[in-house]
């Protein structure tokens, strides 16, 4: 019996020893655990990023899913800014509504991740890295926007969209068995440059900025978020949620 | 004792396999481990926006310019059009266009380092680049700005880059320069003081004071002065006033977020006095929203002690059924055990 004890003792003291071991690399362990959320720089934390879209602007040509589809080179089934007709009141005409991932400020899809995939920058960009993502698709599930995508097979691939390096901030090249969505071209604005939306919309209604200037813009003009959003009644998508979506919109006249 | 050893061999074996599987999933996270911070948040900001500027390839078309005079008086207003005609067009055919004095790549390239002023641009704003969609193949787009000259006498150069594609994949630039001769005047320099608040809350009214005045330091009365709020993507409109007996021009305003509420306070030139302007920065304070606990990452003790205690557990399970799995069967006859 107590040859037995002893036994265990040295069992469970190599074991400890092995946990022991295992902690010296527990920075990285606790990173890994932990996800990416908390690892952004610090000049990163009074930027919030959002975007405001003017429904009475918008014209429903899809020139904004076909600049975001070419500057990330999406898979063709993929539309990471989808543009919907809505015809919500038989009384008045239909009208079209743009549809990017929402970058919520308590984002569904980041909390059911399993495996930290999904992540929440302390700019408040919603973003994937797709070396983490097992392809469970809990997110799909859980975002009440349809704003994600899977990728089923292997997407087709460019030389140029090989040849770049990927980053969850810049997801391609794109890959089978992980689920995208818009990124809000989170690299433009750090370098004081618009999305590929905004900047493909003909007729000015993609409005993007930092809301923490109170201030966005179409690269035509600029807004006053709180003030346009008092004079035009601006809302949000499923506002009642609690999901504290960053895109705001305005309705039509 | 053999099977003493034994035993000993398969704890030696299982301690070794805990490591193992315990040294891949700590020292292999470089390879999987999330955002590392991105690629920096430096700005790039080029002639006032950069809308359309990126690492490139260059596409295909020419640019001309036109201005309605070479040879300017000091204020007069001056007509450039910039003509692009494409040979290729991305799909969403848009072409963007900075107005430039020179082309160093730099914010020191826009005209208003010069003296220019915009007094409106294609899109009836104030800014030197503009987006523009194109018909079509091969048709011709055309930019037209009106500027005031600068005061200050001396030739001047202007010209053009044209970047098309929302896709940041191609670019091209004129090659053309416009050089104007400016005949200077002689206006009273003015000077503009900005106060504002060393601090604000959130969701706090504050207010800012302008004081103009003239080279001497005496106030000037009845001169509008405009305040901005300088963000990303340009100057924003905030209001206009007009300046008292003490040549003070008020602003208040709301700062709703915390940050810095960069604000510009600026006197356009008139025909009898020069422009001036002044900055301040406002820094507003509030509390900010932590997310909830757990979420988007657990606590690095917390981490550390759910391990340990998961460890402690699984090894006891573990120790259990290896005491079950080495019971003798019935009628077997341990070695060197008591007879």
């Amino acid at each position: 019996m107590n040859e037995e004890r002893r036994r265990f003792i040295k069992f469970v003291g190599l074991g400890a020893a092995g946990v022991g071991i295992g902690l010296l690399g527990f920075s990285n362990l606790s990173k890994l655990l932990t996800s990416a959320a908390a690892l952004g720089p610090n000049d990163l934390k009074m930027r919030k990023w959002g975007m405001v879209i003017d429904l009475g602007k918008c014209t429903g040509c899809g020139a904004c899913t076909e600049a975001c589809q070419a500057a990330h080179f999406i898979p063709f089934n993929q539309e990471w800014i989808k543009i919907y007709e809505l015809h919500d009141n038989p009384l008045a005409p239909s009208y079209h509504f743009p549809r990017p991932c929402m970058h919520c400020e308590d984002p569904p899809c980041r909390n059911v991740c399993p495996v930290g995939a999904t992540f929440r920058r302390d700019d408040g960009v919603v973003l994937i890295d797709h070396r983490i993502c097992i392809g469970c698709r809990y997110c799909m599930v859980a975002c009440p926007y349809s704003a994600r995508y899977f990728n089923w097979g292997d997407p087709p691939h460019t030389p140029e969209e090989l040849a770049h390096d990927y980053s969850p901030e810049e997801p391609w090249p794109h890959q089978r068995g992980v689920v995208e969505k818009c990124d809000f071209c989170v690299t433009h604005g750090e370098k004081g440059m618009l999305p590929a939306c905004v900047i493909g919309c003909p007729s000015g209604a993609v409005y993007y900025g930092d809301l923490a200037e109170d201030a966005v813009s179409n690269g035509k003009e600029i807004l006053r978020v709180s003030e346009v959003m008092r004079v035009r009644q601006g809302y949000r998508f499923k506002e009642e949620l609690g999901t504290h979506p960053r895109v705001y919109y305005l309705p039509r006249g | 004792m053999t099977k003493f050893r034994k035993s000993r061999r398969r704890m030696a074996i299982f301690v070794a396999s805990f490591l193992l599987v315990t040294g891949i999933f700590v020292f292999t996270p470089n390879d999987i481990q999330g955002f590392l911070g991105g690629v920096g948040d430096g700005k790039f900001s080029y002639g006032g926006c950069s809308c359309h500027i990126g690492e490139a390839q260059r596409g295909d078309g020419t640019m001309t310019l036109w201005a309605s005079t070479l040879e300017a008086d000091a204020n007069q207003e001056v007509t450039v059009i910039v003509n692009v005609t494409e040979t290729v067009l991305t799909n969403d055919k848009i072409i963007g266009v900075f107005l430039l004095r020179a082309m160093t790549g730099s914010d020191s390239d826009q005209p208003s380092e010069d003296g220019w002023r915009i007094d409106s641009d294609p899109n009836g704003n104030e800014n030197n680049y503009v987006i523009k969609n194109a018909t079509g193949l091969g048709s011709p787009v055309s930019f037209q700005w009106v500027l005031l000259a600068p005061f200050r006498g001396g030739t001047y150069d202007l010209t053009a880059r044209a970047q098309h594609g929302g896709n940041l994949n191609s670019w091209f630039e004129t090659g053309e320069v416009l050089t104007f001769s400016v005949t200077g005047t002689q206006l009273i320099s003015t000077n503009l003081t900005l106060d504002a608040p060393e601090e604000v809350n959130e969701d706090e009214q504050f207010t800012t004071s302008a004081w103009l005045t003239n080279e001497d330091g005496d106030p000037l009365e009845g001169f509008q002065v405009d305040f901005f709020r300088i963000t990303t993507y340009g100057n924003m409109y905030l209001g206009s006033n007009i300046t008292d007996s003490d040549g003070t021009a008020y602003h208040s305003d709301i700062s709703y977020d915390i940050g810095i509420f960069n604000i510009e306070a600026r006197f356009q030139a008139t025909s009898t006095h020069a422009p001036s302007n002044a900055t301040a920065e406002i820094p507003t304070i509030g509390e900010v929203e932590s997310e909830p606990f757990l979420i988007g990452g657990a606590p690095a003790v917390i981490v550390f002690l759910v391990f340990i205690i998961l460890f402690s557990v699984w090894t006891t399970f573990g120790f259990v059924i290896y005491q079950l799995v080495r019971i003798n069967k019935e009628g077997k006859i341990e070695e060197g055990g008591n007879q």
